[in-house]
C-alpha cells in the first residue's frame, strides 16, 4: 500500500523502532512523532525519492513536515497506489 | 566548440570562494595537451567552504602547471591554453618565471606565501628560500630585512596567533615515541584550518553571553510542525539576529587592520553540515526581507541543497554574520571564532529546563545560552551586550501575545 511504503520510508530515514512505525498515519506530523527532526527530514527526503522514483524541489522541503502532505504531493508527482 | 586561442593565454586562478585568498587543486577536468572549448570545466577545486569547477577561459590546448593537491593563490597561473603545445613552450621559453615549467628548479611558493607577499606589496619571486619552497616566513624574513614593513616577531605573535607555518613544524624529538604516525587533514579540513587561521589572525576574538527564555520559540516551532511544517529554533536565531543587524547596523561591519567595511545587505551565514559530516555556512540573502515562515523554507532549500551536494561556491560563502545552533548534545555554550570578513558570531545552545522562581514557586524555564562573538579591536563589551540583547528581547517577545503566533 502507498501508506505502507512511506511507512517504510520513515522507519529507515528516521530509525523508528516497529512500533512506532506502525503508528504512523496520515495525521502523523513533525509536531507529534519523536525522532522526525531537521536532520533526519534530509534524509527522509532522500528515501521517499528513491522509494517511488520522484523528485522534490528542494523549495518544497520545508513544507513536507507531515505524512499526509507527503502523500499529496507525491500524488501530485503522478505518483499511483499500486 | 570556439575557436583555439591564436595566442597563449595564462589562465590565472579566478576568486571562487570570496572568504579565501587561495584554493587547493583537488583535480584536473582535461589532460595535459587536450583540446578543451571555452566555458569546458578545466579543473576542480577546494575551497573552504566546497568544491567547485574552474572553466577554461578561453579554447585552446591546455598545458597543466599546477600538480593535484597543490595550493593556488587566487591570480597564480595554473595552466596556459595556446594554439598547440609547441607555441605554449615557445611561450614559457620566452617568458621563463619562478613558476614557469621552463624553469623548473626554480623554488615553489605556497598560497600562503603568495598572498602574504602581495599584502606586503613585494615581488614572491624576489623572495628567497630557505629550502625548495617559498613559505610565509620567508616572506616575513625578507619583508623584515628590507626594512620597509614593520613586522611583529614571529615568535611573539605565535602565543597568541598561531600561524599556518607553526602547522607545518616538525614535530619535536621529543614527541616523536610517543605519540602514532600523522594523519593528514582531508583537504576541507585543511581548507578550514587555514581559513579560521587567518580569521584568527585579523580580529580580536572576545564573547558576551546571556540566557534567553525559549517558550515562546518552542511554542513557535511546536505550531509549525504540527502544522506539517519542518522546522527547528534555528530560522527564529536567524529572524532576530537580523532584527538586531538592523538596529545595530555596525554589527554587520568588519575590520581590516584600520578600515572597517559596511555590508551592504544583511545576509545571515548559518553553520550546517554536509552529508559526510563537513562543516559549511550556507547563507540566508536578505535575511531581514524575510518573515520567519520564509525563513524556515529558506533555511530548509539551503540545507537539502547541501545535503545533496548542490550548493553553488556563492551560496555558502559571504554574509555579514553566521549563526550556530549546537542542540543535537547538551551544549550549555559554544565560544566560535567568527568567519573571514565578519565580526560576530552567535551561537545557541541546547534549550534546557532551568528552574526559576516565579509568581512566589519555582517553575521550569526553557532556556538557552547565547553566546556572541565579536571582534573587540572594532566593538566593545557594551555594544555587543546590547546587540545581545536585542536578539534575546526578539527571542523573548514571542512569548507575549498578540505580536507572536504561539499560544
Amino acid at each position: 500500500m502507498f501508506l505502507d511504503k512511506v511507512r517504510d520510508c520513515m522507519a529507515r530515514a528516521l530509525e523508528l523502532d516497529g512500533p512506532t512505525a506502525a503508528a504512523i498515519t496520515e495525521t502523523t506530523t513533525a509536531g507529534n512523532l519523536p525522532g522526525w527532526t531537521s536532520v533526519a527530514h534530509l534524509s527522509l527526503i532522500l528515501e521517499l525519492e528513491t522509494a517511488f522514483g520522484v523528485a522534490f524541489d528542494n523549495g518544497e522541503i520545508a513544507s513536507l513536515g507531515s505524512v499526509a502532505a507527503i502523500l499529496q504531493r507525491l500524488v501530485a508527482k503522478g505518483v499511483r497506489a499500486a | 566548440m570556439s575557436a583555439p586561442a591564436e595566442q597563449v593565454v595564462a589562465v590565472r586562478m579566478p576568486q571562487v570562494n570570496v572568504n579565501d585568498e587561495g584554493v587547493t587543486l583537488v583535480g584536473w577536468r582535461v589532460a595535459d595537451g587536450e583540446l578543451v572549448a571555452q566555458g569546458q570545466t578545466l579543473a576542480e577545486v577546494e575551497t573552504s567552504k566546497s568544491v567547485d569547477e574552474v572553466p577554461a577561459p578561453t579554447g585552446g590546448i591546455v598545458r597543466r602547471v599546477v600538480e593535484i593537491g597543490r595550493p593556488v593563490a587566487v591570480g597564480e597561473v595554473f595552466a596556459y591554453i595556446g594554439p598547440s603545445t609547441a607555441d605554449i613552450d615557445a611561450f614559457l621559453s620566452a617568458a621563463a618565471g619562478p613558476v614557469s615549467p621552463a624553469n623548473p628548479s626554480a623554488p615553489r611558493i605556497t598560497a600562503g606565501a603568495v598572498s602574504l607577499a602581495r599584502r606586503y606589496g613585494i615581488d614572491p619571486s624576489q623572495v628567497p628560500a630557505q629550502g625548495d619552497t617559498i613559505r610565509r616566513e620567508d616572506v616575513e624574513r625578507f619583508a623584515r630585512a628590507s626594512g620597509k614593513i614593520t613586522i611583529p616577531d614571529a615568535s611573539a605573535a605565535r602565543t597568541t596567533s598561531p600561524t599556518l607555518a607553526e602547522s607545518e613544524e616538525p614535530l619535536p624529538p621529543a614527541l616523536a615515541e610517543k605519540v602514532g604516525p600523522p594523519e593528514e587533514l582531508s583537504n576541507h579540513q585543511w581548507a578550514v584550518a587555514q581559513h579560521l587561521s587567518r580569521t584568527r589572525a585579523r580580529l580580536v576574538p572576545c564573547h558576551v553571553a546571556m540566557d534567553a527564555a525559549m517558550d515562546g520559540v518552542l511554542a513557535w516551532v511546536e505550531d509549525r510542525r504540527r502544522a506539517g511544517m519542518m522546522t527547528g529554533p534555528l530560522p527564529l536565531l536567524l529572524w532576530a539576529a537580523a532584527a538586531a543587524l538592523k538596529a545595530h547596523p555596525r554589527m554587520a561591519c568588519f575590520r581590516l587592520g584600520r578600515r572597517v567595511y559596511p555590508h551592504r545587505s544583511i545576509d545571515i551565514a548559518f553553520a550546517a553540515r554536509s552529508r559526510d559530516g563537513r562543516l559549511f555556512t550556507p547563507v540566508v540573502r536578505g535575511a531581514d526581507q524575510l518573515a520567519p515562515e520564509q525563513l524556515v523554507e529558506e533555511c530548509a532549500r539551503l540545507n537539502m541543497g547541501l545535503f545533496r551536494g548542490q550548493l553553488k561556491a556563492e551560496e555558502v560563502s559571504g554574509g555579514c554574520m553566521t549563526v550556530s545552533l549546537l542542540d543535537q548534545q547538551p551544549v550549555l555554550y559554544h565560544v566560535g571564532l567568527q568567519n573571514a570578513y565578519q565580526s560576530t558570531l552567535l551561537t545557541a545552545g541546547a534549550i534546557r529546563e532551568q528552574v526559576i522562581w516565579a509568581g512566589g514557586r519555582a517553575v521550569p524555564q526553557p532556556t538557552a545560552t547565547l553566546v556572541l562573538a565579536y571582534d573587540h579591536g572594532l566593538l566593545d563589551g557594551w555594544e555587543a551586550s546590547a546587540f545581545l540583547a536585542h536578539i534575546r528581547g526578539t527571542l523573548l517577545a514571542l512569548t507575549r501575545p498578540p505580536g507572536a503566533r504561539c499560544r
